[in-house]
């Protein structure tokens, strides 16, 4: 992967492009019950007009699932920023290839900790749903389940919709962590005009989502919008967690959840 | 550090995902007496406690053959929601054509799976019940308990066979690829709320996460 530095004038044009973040991840009252932690993982970066994301859910039915979420969302986090933040900007057609290498990058991050501890890949099995996005371009990467969406100012239809994907039935997903698991790796591309992104692990998407996924819910994403463009990012995070927390949400899904929202503060023509 | 809500935050489930499943009971006249009553109770106990989960009594989705009589093989209760579910009363006379019933429940689910694809409506893998306590009695049997295992094999159904002590475990084995489980004495009751607690964490699952099924300590005999 190349690398370049940006010139003074395309920093600070970048920087004009900050994100204001809030994200939250909460046990499930199926983990909470079973006396387990919340298996979601996620990490992110905003510099230099970059918004660097990545959420995973580790799954229940691995032994070490939370672990391999969580070292699976820094380790992409990590590499993106070190290698895509310093060359400034990208194409659409490099994306696949970023994508593949922050992820063999992960991988081989997963693959000590398995090693170390005597256990093959598949005890971290992690689903993996990212964003890096800048000024003139973005896309999600994702392999797995979860929902990644881009909105534009006041619509709640997506501009771009990355779906989970699952087998042929729902309860049945890919893991990074897989043999195979490039096939399952999906892009999206993200319009240049998208104002808000969101990420969440299918312990939130029921309820945040607008049925068969054609957006988001107005009636929760809504009110979330409102409140964390409002609030502070501490006041925000802990606002959302409780509302993630919500009792109300429990008939919905036992499952743990995680939100990643993210809002342009500014958007320029490009 | 008092607790902040977001305001006005309304959650409705738009996951609309289905969880079906498919009893196939036996009805032959092995089952007369206290086997069926205890079967019939705990058929009640499992509508009592489907109703009684808010995620499951909206997604599971539950269908019932009854095999029996003349070789017969019927739906005694077709496919419902939970909420709406009505524990039939089996009846106990006649034969055992489990390969059948078996091939019934396959083409029901296959059914159901097109209607779900067809409307865009998720759902997870299909799970059949087979619970009996003697042998099937049907011609052919063997051919329809390995479509029952090829099934399974590709992963379009998980099949549980579940035998009471005078079932023939080894004719059992055949329909599916995982071991059957033996129920102790008549404990059908424990087996259906064992059954609806399954259902229940099926229903509410997370994608990619397999199930972990409740202990089957109360009903089964581990030998």
């Amino acid at each position: 992967m190349g690398r370049q530095r940006l010139d003074a004038e395309s920093r600070d044009a970048l920087q004009a492009d900050a994100w204001k973040v809030v994200a939250a991840s909460v046990c499930g009252p199926a983990h909470a019950l079973a006396g387990e932690g919340c298996g979601d993982a996620f990490e992110w970066r905003s510099s230099e007009g970059w918004l660097i994301a990545a959420v995973c859910d580790g799954a229940g039915s691995a032994s070490h699932g939370a672990r391999g979420a969580s070292l699976v969302a820094r380790a992409v986090v990590d590499f993106l920023e070190r290698n895509l933040v310093v060359l400034g900007s990208f194409g659409w057609d490099d994306s696949r290839a970023w994508a593949t290498a922050a992820i063999e990058h992960a991988r081989s991050v997963v693959a000590e900790s398995a090693a170390d501890a005597g256990m093959d890949l598949s005890a971290f099995d992690t689903t993996l749903l990212g964003v890096a996005i800048q000024s003139t371009t973005g896309a999600f990467f994702h392999v797995g389940d979860g929902v990644g969406i881009a909105l534009s100012d006041g619509e709640w239809c997506g501009e771009a919709i990355s779906s989970p994907e699952n087998g042929e039935f729902v309860d049945q997903t890919f893991f990074v962590t897989r043999p195979g698991w490039d096939e399952h790796l999906r892009l999206t591309r993200i319009p240049a005009h998208t104002s808000l992104i969101a990420l969440m692990t299918d312990g939130v998407s029921p309820f945040a989502m607008a049925p068969r996924l054609k957006g988001v819910d107005p009636k929760f994403f809504g009110p979330v919008t409102r409140f964390l463009a409002e609030a502070d990012s501490e006041l925000g995070r802990r606002a959302l967690a409780e509302t993630l927390s919500d009792s109300r949400i429990d008939p919905i899904s036992g499952d743990d959840r995680t939100l990643f929202w993210a809002q342009r503060a500014v958007v320029r023509d490009v | 550090m008092t607790a902040i809500h977001i305001p006005d935050v309304a959650f409705s489930d738009n996951a609309s995902q289905r969880t079906p499943c498919v009893l196939v009971l036996d009805g032959s006249a092995s089952m007369s007496g206290e086997p069926i009553r205890e079967l019939n109770r705990g058929l009640g106990d499992l509508e009592a406690e489907l109703k009684n989960d808010p995620v499951a009594m909206s997604r599971v989705r539950l269908l019932i053959i009854r095999v029996g009589g003349h070789d017969e093989v019927e739906v005694i209760s077709d496919w419902c929601d939970a909420i709406d579910f009505k524990a039939p009363a089996v009846v106990a006379n006649g034969s055992t054509p489990l390969g059948r019933g078996m091939a019934l429940a396959l083409e029901k689910i296959q059914h159901q799976k097109t209607l779900f694809d067809s409307n865009g409506i998720p759902s997870t893998r299909p799970w059949i019940f087979l619970i009996s306590d003697g042998q099937p009695t049907d011609p052919g049997w063997q051919a329809l308990a390995s479509s029952c295992r090829d099934a399974e094999a590709a992963k379009k159904v998980a099949v549980f066979p579940i035998g009471t002590s005078d079932a023939d475990m080894s004719a059992l084995a055949q329909f599916s690829t995982k071991p059957p489980r033996q129920l102790v004495g008549l404990q059908f009751r424990e087996l259906f709320v064992w059954l609806s607690r399954s259902l229940q964490a099926a229903s509410s699952a997370a994608p990619g996460v397999n199930i972990q099924l409740p202990a089957t300590t109360g009903w089964e005999d581990n030998g």
